[in-house]
């Protein structure tokens, strides 16, 4: 019960239903979002459960650790995909939004709804 | 005349036709003619140069070393020959035919269609055949379609249905290569034949695959309901090319695939129904059962060309009836009907053109005494209608005879029977046209109706000379089956230039017409010096001096012509004769149904979500369960 | 050979540049991102001609699996000479058009086309994620720039299932790297067989799930109606033709490099078959597909649907994972590529010309436009698969190879050549269309000349691959060797040697 991993994995995959949940539950468009927005911030948790290593440490070059005690490091990838995501993350959800504030002025509306006969352009 | 006329007379067309996109209508039509003669010219001398045939190799990775072969064999110069000699008729036909008020803008079209013909009779290899067959298919759709809304809703049924063949076809052109590893079509039906007594399963899937190509395209049960739509919708001088070759092309495929395999497969290898193997008997009923249908359906129908579209179908049954039964009278039989019905359906098409042309109408009880008028016309629907319905001095009534002979022989009692009541159903609707529209009294409103033009007219005079020709001497047309007969693994036929021997007697035409003759020349001159004659006005008779607007009933109510048999509807009110068609059509509105269901899935938000779900729901289904 | 790179670069830095030099100079910088994709295509051209074997590009000087590396063989190149090309031609519809954009739309264009290429080239998979990011968001932005309100109810809509599928994918990834240690295409190919078998069949699920909304296969697609109706047409096309073609590339990679540790070699996970789950996936979507298209009465979105059916026949192409598979769906996926993106530019000048993308309503324009209206007709018969027009060898190719195979069903294969009918009865349906007699009078279709070239080049490139297939096939037929697991210099060892292995 006190392995961390478990403890993450449990989170991780909680978010994640949460946030599919929401997108299954809802038509309201900014709900859908924050629901979406919760479950990239389980998966980017779960990555970092499934990477997790008991014993060992931040891999940062110094005085103590260098490269003959690298096996008694994390590995840092990991770090690296989760800010990726996030910062991908980020990006989704804001042009999201954008189109959000769009979708309003056009239907005037943030229920997500099919119109077969709006006009279009070239 | 070397082997490279061959591909000449199949891309020449093509390239024309794209060309005479570009051209006035008037001059396409002319160019249309004049090529036309050139390739029936081509066509006719290429016989005398013996087998000849032009290869062209080319090696893709998907496809394997393909030897396109264009050549002439007996059965494939036959058909090309009697397609061309029609096709130049119909040509001259519609060079008057396409003025500007009846013009439509199909010749381009046409003539590319002429060009995919010309290569399903020519084709030695199945990729020749397959890219000539789809040619002609969607050219065929945009002619029927012609630009207007009601008949395309016609033409992509047909378009639907010949479709679904060509896939299936598709289908089959793999399995074979498989087995054989060459695209040959000869060596096709030599492996299938073996494969027939090893490999029965697999025989049977490739020769059903292809049988549903070609029952789609000749109009067989199954598939028997779109000429109805598409010749009664197509051009009028369309209808002529639609009716009298297009529907031969499942014919022509049988004969090349189908009737060999089951000939050179030895006798006992399959289980046979009175001596014939039951996938060809199975054939033999659906296409009595065809005739059957076209029968009773052309009797109530009241448009003309209809009429005459459900009695190709029924026509079509005979010449399936006569290539399922396996033998060489059968076959010849069906090849002879074949050329039959292609002159006599092509005399009675053109002819109903030309009333239409003249009178712009095509229900028959809006006509009616046309005879005095446009005698020639009349002239070449009575000569078809005899020889449809297989009355003695004309065509129709020799491969009639020869196909019942190819009964009798093998004791198909059933399909006999059936084919005995189709050919009686044939006089009662053939009949009621000739009546309707051409005898009668004339409608005042027809009286300044002028004989079809000169060109129309000649191309059907010589359209009723040749359906004389071959009625009177049967064995200008069935001299030529030997070879093919030969050809296909069968044995010859005794004929004549003047009579045909069948399984149970022979028949001297010649003699029969001389009879016949005589007796007409009798009865003509008793009328001469008859008595007094009286001509009848349309108004003088069947009311008793009531006026029928009285009762709201207008002059096409109460034309004779206007459901003829109603009485005798009830008598076949039992057959669930629209079944099939309703069949294809809760198929349609499945799919649609289907699609409505898919696209509706984005209807709001949450439906997205859930397909999501839905999908990956459904990838572990798949994958734990298969 | 290094020079491939750039095909990635080049239009990232331009992305860069044109919204800056578009304030100063708009015109300037529209022309320069058409001349940056002219540019590419001509570089991908050269690198098609002169390429003899694939190789593997190192980025950044670290070596894989530590860094990144580039795969470039004739697979990649190809279906990048594809996507550079559709978007050559998207950019100059789209700079013909009276619908003026501003430069903000040219840069999302470069983007695309940069994550597009990225897609292809990469040989990892987590950079292949952020590539499918990149285009994700790109493409949202272009749907929505349709400056009218369906463009941004089809972008949304997109958002939410691409989304969903982001995150599977990711999660995938993070389950592929603990067990696996690595995230590079070539080293997994062994790595996941020796992974719990459980496990390697929930990662496998969740990518598939991914891949399938990129690729558009039922039931992953529904926001395919609405996107493609709401973007504008220059998008729409570009969304069949290079998206949707990038998502079937990464399908293809994945299941034979990831999957399969090498071509005809798709491996089952305990009992989880992937092999029957991509061929009846792609039979399943064949028939909704081509059932959607064939209800629609709205032009764009019948394409969108034709695009569905014709991505679930390439599906199955891949299931069956033959030589001549491989070969038909390559072939099908370019010629389906060209003759969409002919099919979406006119539909998108007929949108225009008479206000309405339903078809219904366009009665009699090609009588005026015949050559418009004969472009439409080549177009629908090439991509329904007709003898001498370019879809026919992909679509008899993948068949036969059905027919061949044992991992196939014969039921699967006769479901999908049924279905195909309703292709030809829509595609000919609209195509007809246009030459009836008009209801109302057709209005003015606006072309010119760029128009014309455009749609010319696509035309003529359908019929001439259609009756001369022999220069591309010469091109295609190296791809299924290459893709062996066993071929020395295919990708796997390719990928190895660049390790120092």
């Amino acid at each position: 019960m006190n392995n961390p991993v478990f403890l993450f994995g449990i989170g991780a995959f909680a978010l994640m239903m949460i946030g599919l949940y929401g997108v299954l539950t809802h038509k309201n468009i900014f709900r859908l979002i924050l629901s979406l927005g919760l479950m990239e911030t389980g998966v980017n948790l779960f990555i970092v459960a499934a990477s997790y290593w008991d014993g060992v440490r931040a891999p940062i070059l110094g005085k103590i650790f260098n490269v003959k005690t690298a096996d008694s490091y994390a590995d840092p990838l990991p770090q690296a995909l989760v800010l990726t995501s996030i910062v991908i993350g980020l990006g989704v959800t804001a042009l999201a939004l954008a189109l959000m504030i769009k979708y309003r002025e056009g239907t005037g509306t943030l229920e997500m709804e099919d119109k077969r006969e709006e006009e279009v352009e070239e | 005349m070397t082997s490279n006329m061959l591909p000449f007379i199949v891309i020449a067309p093509v390239l024309l036709g794209l060309l005479m996109l570009s051209m006035p209508k008037r001059l396409n039509w002319w160019i249309f003619f004049l090529l036309n003669i050139v390739l029936a010219g081509v066509i006719f001398t290429l016989k005398s140069k013996g087998a000849m045939s032009f290869t062209f190799q080319w090696t893709l990775f998907g496809t394997g070393k393909v030897v396109q072969k264009l050549g002439v064999t007996p059965l494939g110069w036959f058909f090309l020959a009697i397609s061309s000699a029609a096709t130049l008729l119909f040509s001259m036909f519609s060079l008057d035919f396409n003025d500007k008020k009846h013009s439509t803008a199909i010749a381009p079209l046409w003539l590319m269609l002429v060009g995919a013909t010309n290569g399903i009779f020519l084709s030695q290899d199945w990729i020749s055949f397959f890219i000539s067959w789809e040619l002609m298919s969607w050219t065929s759709l945009f002619i029927i379609g012609h630009g207007k809304t009601s008949s395309f809703k016609a033409g992509i049924y047909y378009y639907a249905l010949s479709f679904f063949g060509t896939m299936a076809m598709m289908a089959g052109i793999w399995l074979l290569f498989h087995r054989t590893g060459s695209w040959e079509i000869s060596s096709g039906v030599l492996k299938t034949a073996q494969d027939l007594s090893s490999h029965r399963g697999f025989a049977l899937t490739v020769l059903s695959l292809f049988t549903v190509a070609f029952l789609a395209k000749s109009a067989l049960f199954p598939f028997h309901m779109w000429p109805q739509m598409a010749h009664a919708e197509a051009p009028d001088d369309f209808s002529a090319y639609l009716s009298g070759i297009m529907i031969k092309y499942g014919v022509y495929g049988l004969l090349l695939f189908i009737v060999p395999v089951f000939a050179l497969t030895p006798r006992g290898t399959i289980k046979s129904i009175s001596g014939v193997p039951w996938p060809m008997y199975i054939l033999a009923v659906m296409s009595a059962l065809t005739s059957v249908i076209g029968t009773v359906m052309a009797i109530f129908t009241n448009d003309m060309k209809k009429l005459m579209a459900w009695s190709t179908v029924a026509n079509v049954g005979y010449i399936g009836v006569g290539l399922a039964t396996g033998t060489s009278l059968g076959y010849a039989a069906a090849m002879f009907h074949t050329v039959n019905h292609m002159m006599f359906k092509g005399g009675i098409f053109a002819s109903l053109a030309a009333v239409k042309y003249r009178t712009g109408e095509r229900e028959m009880h809006r006509l009616g005494g046309l005879a005095y008028v446009m005698p020639i016309t009349f002239f070449t629907f009575l000569l078809g209608i005899i020889a449809a319905a297989g009355i003695p001095p004309l065509s129709g009534f020799n491969s009639k005879w020869m196909i019942f002979q190819a009964l009798f022989e093998k004791k198909m009692v059933f399909v006999a029977t059936a084919l005995f009541f189709a050919s009686t159903g044939a006089f009662l609707y053939l009949f009621r046209g000739l009546h309707t529209i051409f005898l009668g009294q004339l409608s005042p409103r027809f009286r300044n109706v002028k004989e079809a033009p000169p060109l129309m007219s000649l191309s059907m005079i010589v359209l009723m000379i040749l359906m004389l020709a071959a009625g009177i001497f049967p064995g200008l047309v069935t001299g030529r089956f030997n070879d093919i007969l030969v050809a296909a693994g069968l044995n010859p036929i005794k004929t004549t230039l003047y009579s045909m021997t069948g399984s149970t007697t022979s028949i001297n035409s010649t003699l029969v017409a001389s009879v016949f003759a005589l007796a007409v020349g009798v009865v003509f001159f008793l009328f001469v010096i008859g008595g007094r004659k009286r001509r009848v006005k349309m108004m003088d008779n069947y009311t008793c001096g009531e006026d029928p607007l009285d009762w709201n009933v207008g002059p096409d109510r109460y034309h004779y012509g206007y459901d003829f048999y109603q009485p005798i509807k009830g008598l076949f009110s039992w057959m669930p004769l629209g079944v099939v068609e309703k069949g294809y059509n809760a198929l349609g509105r499945f799919m649609e149904r289907l699609g409505n269901l898919v696209t509706s899935i984005s209807a709001d938000g949450t439906r997205l979500g859930w397909s999501f779900v839905l999908g990956v729901i459904l990838i572990i289904v798949i994958g734990v369960v298969k | 050979m290094k020079y491939s790179i750039f095909l990635i670069v080049a239009p990232m830095a331009m992305a860069f540049l044109v919204p800056f030099l578009g304030h100063v100079m708009p015109a300037l910088s529209k022309g320069l991102s058409f001349l940056t994709a002219l540019a590419g295509t001509v570089l991908s051209v050269f690198l098609l001609i002169t390429y003899k074997t694939p190789f593997t590009v190192i980025m950044g000087g670290w070596i894989p699996p530590f860094g990144i590396n580039l795969h470039v063989d004739m697979l990649s190149l190809l279906f990048a000479t594809v996507v550079y090309g559709a978007v050559t031609l998207g950019i100059a519809f789209q700079l013909s058009s009276v619908v003026v954009k501003k430069p903000y739309f040219y840069m999302l264009i470069l983007l695309l086309l940069t994550s597009l290429n990225g897609m292809i080239l990469t040989g990892d998979l987590f950079n292949l994620f952020v590539f499918m990011e990149i285009a994700g968001i790109s493409s949202w932005a272009l749907i929505a720039s349709g400056n009218k309100t369906a463009g941004v109810r089809g972008a949304l809509q997109y958002m939410v299932v691409a989304s969903l599928a982001s995150v599977a994918y990711l999660a995938a990834i993070a389950i592929i790297y603990s067990s696996t240690g690595t995230l590079n295409m070539a080293q997994i190919s062994g790595g996941l067989r020796e992974m719990n078998s459980a496990m390697a069949a929930l990662a496998v699920l969740l990518i598939l799930a991914s891949l399938f909304t990129e690729m558009e296969i039922f039931p992953f697609n529904s926001w395919v109606g609405s996107a493609y109706r709401g973007a504008p047409s220059s998008i729409s096309g570009l969304l069949s033709s290079a998206v949707a073609l990038a998502g079937a590339y990464a399908m293809l990679r994945i299941s034979y490099i990831v999957f399969g540790a090498g071509m005809g070699n798709i491996i089952r996970f305990g009992s989880f078959n992937i092999t029957s789950i991509l061929f009846w996936m792609g039979v399943v979507t064949v028939v909704t597909g081509e059932a959607s298209a064939f209800t629609q009465k709205d032009a764009k979105r019948m394409l969108a649907w034709s695009s569905v059916g014709q991505m679930g026949m390439i599906l199955m192409a891949i299931a069956i994972a033959s030589e001549k598979s491989i070969y038909g769906a390559v072939f099908a996926l370019i010629t389906h590529s060209i003759s969409k993106l002919l099919l979406f530019m006119i539909v998108g000048r007929l949108v225009s010309a008479t206000g309405t993308s339903d078809w219904t309503r366009w009665k009699g324009i090609g009588r005026k436009n015949s050559i418009l209206g004969i472009f439409f007709i080549i177009g629908a018969l090439g991509v329904t698969g007709i003898p001498l027009f370019a879809g026919f060898w992909g679509k008899f190719t993948i068949i036969g190879s059905a027919f061949k195979s044992t991992g196939s069903s014969y039921l699967g294969v006769y479901i999908i050549l049924a279905a195909t009918v309703m292709e030809a009865v829509y595609f000919l349906r609209l195509a007809h269309a246009l030459f009836e007699e008009p209801e109302r009078k057709p209005g003015k279709v606006n072309t010119g000349i760029v128009f014309w070239t455009c749609t010319t080049l696509l035309a003529l490139a359908v019929v001439i691959i259609g009756v001369f297939p022999a220069p591309l096939d010469r091109k295609i037929k190296k791809i299924p060797s290459e893709l062996r697991g066993d071929n020395t210099s295919g990708y796997i060892s390719t990928v190895y040697k660049a390790m120092g292995r």
